[in-house]
């Protein structure tokens, strides 16, 4: 089953997301800082798929933290940034470091909710082909188990 | 120069300024430092200031103290006895009367009644010889007095009299040492010239202290002004000391309003003390008005005579006054206002009423003193202002924050509803207009959240190299709306400098003026955008200061254009004429040019199109904003 993981430090943001992302069916756990982020992604068996997080929480930079956090778990592990005020340096920089996307909470006219649900699908989607071309490759023999 | 026939060129550097105020020198003698009179260059402490206006040496004798009597008594002791007098004394000018006053007498035979005499000064015959040397300025002296026609007696047994005038660098009378003896023909010109050396003594004793005495004012209101913020309680002390020191009935301030073209009466100690506030001058009319407008001093001993003279706020009828002075107030970013200063004529006709260099001087430091704890008081209170202003905005962004965390979760709770609704079987037909109307309500207050926040974040820039043409073009390809049907023009001048800037809010801000051009021709229209770089002329015209290439950006549209009455409100935070919007875009486009130290106008022809000109400097050694 799909597990996504939200992080924001606002409460109600962590339940609307959360309800939302169980509509289509994922299993969503929710953090309300980045600290709580790294402990449930640092114990996290299996690890998640894909992270919604919120970029300033405890410091300007909390969520590219909870994006390292995450890919150091997981490299395959699709980040979302799902940010209050967005600014254009900010998002090359998490793409950079490699998120699957960058989204505004608030763009007018736009239905915020359903572009994340639309982006989620993405993001699984793209860690399963990820995932699967790993496995192809380990069946070849290419790519060491133990690294696993 | 100043024109008119009593006004005063400045000569050669003049010697220390020997003006009285004979109350607060035997105040300052009398404090104990004084040791030697020649050597005594020590501060006495300052007793406390009269409030009314210089007193005459009548009532100074009576508050004088130990130390200033013992020199001048000892002075005079020293005259009478060396030069063989019988009698002596020692009188001091009282220019509010034109009167001598005895200070000090030596000798036999001096009562109550007779020191209380008092001479009144001039030249004729039987006045008296004191008077007489007093009026001319001029030592006297006789052999008999029986046969003198000035004499006037005092005593019975006197035969010679022998008097010399107490002289300033100036020449003016400060008072008469007067010798008689019982003899005939007792005093030679031996003797004259002995007295006249101690009369020039005592002279130079006066001078000093009067000297100290502004010295020390000087000194007395620096420390105020370093320790007082209250501006206004600093005119106060301004204008008192200045009149005081100098000797004059009043002392008044002006300074200029908000509009810079009218001087207003802040602080009077005179006359026109209750006309503060109420009483002022365009400037350029007026001796005070020219004085702001020219930035020089003016000296006149009589107003009349200049042409420029106006009277419109005179402390006295103009017949009565004897001399006017009026400096400018100057700060480093400026004029700032007037500092004038009158004197009455006084009765007596010896009396010397002009202001000297050195009193042009002094007024001119004081002045210069007013303009730096002005211009410091000034600068505190925009600190406060934009600390203030600052912590507001720090609020502001705070509250749009959470608003806007609230916002999106009720964002959330719409898209829920629509989908519970969607997938019920809940039928009613009011349901989509009312959920549209919920969605529509809550962009409407994200888009006012979202201006507000451009608006508070317009100064925050992240700098890197800026190629404003790329800029612009990037502006004109996502700002135009696709169906406005509006024509665009772009003349963008090849090889700008490259300058250091903020490329997203640039864009946000090009954005802004190309949407209110498309606003603003809904049928259509036309908008030429052109960059240049900007002319010397109108580098100087926009008050850019400093060297280096600066860009010229054009917005130019065929619309409705700016009225006439609008233009300097435009860029004002929550103008608007429309009735959509909260009216922050301009001001935001303002924020913008001028965190990048630029400078932006309005100068469209209204009714013809609106044409908004900004400057961009691309050195950083270049502000165009002050």
């Amino acid at each position: 089953m799909s597990r996504v993981l939200v992080v924001d430090d606002e409460e109600e943001v962590r339940e609307a997301v959360k309800r939302r992302l169980e509509r289509e069916g994922y299993e969503v756990v929710a953090a309300g800082s980045h600290a709580e982020a790294r402990e449930i992604l640092r114990k996290a068996r299996p690890t998640f798929d894909v992270v919604v997080t919120d970029m300033v929480m405890e410091s300007p930079d909390s969520g590219a933290q909870v994006l390292q956090d995450a890919v150091a778990q997981d490299i395959f592990t699709e980040v979302i940034i799902l940010t209050a005020y967005g600014n254009v340096a900010d998002a090359v920089e998490c793409m950079k470091r490699g998120a699957f996307d960058y989204v505004e909470k608030n763009i007018p006219g736009v239905d915020v909710y359903d572009l994340l649900a639309i982006k989620v699908g993405q993001a699984m989607e793209r860690r399963r082909t990820s995932l699967s071309t790993i496995r192809r490759l380990e069946a070849l023999g290419m790519y060491g188990r133990e690294k696993t | 120069m100043e024109g008119g026939a009593n006004t005063k060129e400045r000569g050669p550097k003049a010697p220390p300024p020997l003006l009285l105020n004979f109350r607060r020198w035997y105040n300052d003698l009398g404090a104990g430092t004084w040791r030697d009179p020649f050597l005594a260059w020590g501060v006495p402490v300052m007793s406390e200031k009269p409030k009314t206006p210089p007193t005459t040496p009548h009532d100074v004798a009576a508050d004088m103290s130990q130390g200033g009597r013992q020199t001048l008594a000892a002075l005079l002791k020293h005259a009478t006895t060396s030069l063989g007098a019988t009698r002596g004394f020692l009188a001091l000018v009282d220019h509010e009367t034109g009167e001598l006053v005895i200070e000090f007498t030596e000798g036999e035979g001096w009562t109550e009644e007779n020191r209380k005499r008092r001479l009144r000064i001039g030249q004729q015959e039987g006045r008296g010889i004191t008077a007489y040397v007093a009026a001319s300025g001029k030592p006297y002296r006789t052999g008999n007095v029986s046969k003198d026609p000035y004499y006037l007696p005092f005593f019975d047994d006197v035969v010679s009299e022998l008097a010399v005038p107490l002289l300033d660098s100036f020449g003016r009378v400060l008072g008469v040492i007067n010798l008689e003896s019982d003899k005939e023909n007792a005093f030679g010109e031996c003797e004259e010239h002995l007295l006249q050396a101690i009369g020039s003594q005592a002279a130079l004793t006066i001078c000093m202290a009067d000297h100290q005495m502004r010295e020390r004012a000087i000194i007395e209101l620096g420390n105020e002004m370093a320790l007082t913020a209250d501006a206004e309680a600093l005119m106060q002390k301004v204008v008192e000391t200045a009149a005081n020191i100098l000797r004059a009935e009043d002392c008044s301030v002006f300074l200029l309003d908000q509009t810079g073209s009218k001087l207003v009466l802040v602080a009077s100690r005179g006359p026109l003390a209750n006309l503060v506030g109420i009483a002022s001058y365009p400037v350029g009319e007026g001796l005070t008005g020219w004085t702001a407008a020219e930035g020089r001093p003016i000296r006149t001993a009589d107003p009349r005579q200049d042409p420029r003279w106006r009277g419109l706020h005179s402390e006295f009828p103009p017949d009565e006054i004897g001399a006017l002075m009026s400096v400018p107030i100057k700060s480093p970013s400026g004029l700032l206002g007037v500092l004038r200063v009158v004197r009455r004529k006084r009765a007596a006709r010896y009396f010397h009423h002009e202001f000297t260099d050195a009193d042009e001087d002094l007024l001119v430091t004081l002045a210069n003193q007013i303009g730096v704890a002005l211009e410091i008081s000034r600068l505190m209170e925009r600190l406060v202002q934009s600390e203030r202003m600052a912590a507001w905005g720090e609020m502001s962004a705070r509250s749009a924050h959470m608003i806007g965390n609230k916002v999106f979760a009720i964002k959330g709770y719409v898209n829920e509803l629509e989908y519970v609704l969607r997938n019920s079987n809940v039928n009613i037909p009011q349901l989509p207009q009312i959920l549209d109307g919920l969605k529509r309500n809550v962009f409407s207050v994200e888009e006012i959240l979202l201006e507000f926040r451009d608006f508070l974040k317009a100064t925050h820039l992240q700098l890197g190299p800026v190629n404003i043409n790329e800029v612009i073009l990037r502006s004109l390809r996502e700002g135009v709306p696709k169906d406005s049907g509006l024509q665009v023009v772009a003349d963008l001048a090849e090889d700008l400098p490259i300058i250091q800037g903020d490329a997203e809010k640039l864009d946000r801000c090009f954005t802004e003026l190309i949407e209110n051009a498309a606003k603003a021709q809904p049928n259509g229209g036309m908008l030429k955008v052109s960059t240049r770089l900007a002319s010397n002329e109108e580098i100087a015209r926009m008050k850019c200061r400093g060297s280096g290439p600066v860009i010229r950006v054009e917005f130019a549209d065929a619309g409705p254009g700016v009225p006439v009455q609008d233009k300097k409100r435009i860029f004002d935070p929550f103008f608007t004429t429309r009735s959509k919007g909260m009216g922050l875009g301009l001001s935001i486009v303002k924020g913008i040019v001028e965190a990048h130290r630029g400078v932006i106008v309005e100068d469209g022809e209204p009714g013809a199109g609106a044409r908004f000109v900004i400057l961009l400097p691309a050195s950083s050694e270049v502000s165009c904003h002050q």
